[in-house]
């Protein structure tokens, strides 16, 4: 049986790349007794699914302010 | 025929049609909008210089974010001292302030409390600028390692060879970044 720590890092190693079938196991017999592990994990996941949709899909439409484009123009005609 | 499927590039509509696309692309990682409009420009300055070096295979905006890329990844190395790059820091490795002796958490209360609850949380606006303080609290490399991991989408040997780091404490780190950001997040949990 493995403990929380170890758990923790199970469940890390399970977000960048696949558990061997005994990490696996251990992982999910953990989770199934311990609320703790099992929110982390849920925790881990949905940040890093969060961040990842963020970026590729770039949902929020941030722009630059106008004067500084009106600045950039400037600076891009004069350096041409 | 040939000829006219090459891709050019027109500097004077650089502005309109990339500045806020470029802009929104670096502000979505940096969280910071002064940094931002200055890799932007820069950018832009350093492709002007290099525009006669552009070959046409890919198309002007490709080749406008591959600088940029490497502008915010530059940044991110310049914000690091020389010292700060060389030691791996025995912080960065140990996951004693998370765990009592025998493994079990030493803060019970997490960030979250049921699944609905995380998923909630990170679809507001606050969570990412909350996110961004966190990150900047952590050691250096672990911060690295889940920046470019999670927001500049960089592979596993890309990471480690810019952070002279070995695979195995590449995968510590990001443990030890995800265990300080629960810890974090749980004490700027947002109401």
């Amino acid at each position: 049986m493995i403990n929380c720590e170890k758990a923790s890092e199970l469940t890390s190693k399970k977000i960048d790349k696949k558990l061997s079938f005994i990490e696996k196991l251990s992982l999910k017999f953990h989770t199934l007794m311990c609320s703790t592990c099992a929110l982390f994990e849920d925790e881990a996941f949905v940040i890093s699914e969060s961040i990842n949709k963020e970026n590729s899909k770039n949902t929020h439409n941030h722009k630059m302010c106008n004067e500084r484009k009106e600045n950039l123009k400037k600076l891009l005609t004069e350096k041409k | 025929m040939g000829n006219s499927k090459k891709n050019t590039i027109d500097s004077s509509k650089w502005v309109a049609l990339y500045a806020d696309q470029l802009y929104n692309f670096t502000y979505s990682r940096t969280r910071n909008s002064a940094l931002s409009e200055d890799l932007v420009q820069e950018t832009f300055l350093s492709a002007l210089k290099a525009k006669d070096r552009f070959q046409g295979k890919s198309t002007e905006k490709t080749w406008l974010y591959s600088i940029l890329k490497n502008k915010i990844i530059d940044h991110y190395r310049k914000s690091s001292t020389k010292n700060e790059k060389n030691i791996l820091d025995e912080e960065d490795k140990n996951t004693d302030a998370f765990f009592h002796d025998k493994g079990s958490w030493r803060n019970q209360e997490g960030f979250i409390s049921s699944k609905n609850e995380a998923s909630k949380l990170v679809e507001s606006k606050e969570f990412y600028v909350i996110l961004e303080k966190c990150l900047e609290h952590l050691p250096l490399k672990t911060r690295l390692a889940f920046r470019y991991k999670h927001i500049e989408d960089l592979n596993t040997k890309e990471i480690c060879k810019e952070l002279e780091i070995s695979t195995s404490n590449y995968w510590v780190l990001l443990h030890r970044a995800r265990l300080s950001l629960r810890d974090c997040l749980t004490k700027n949990k947002m109401r």
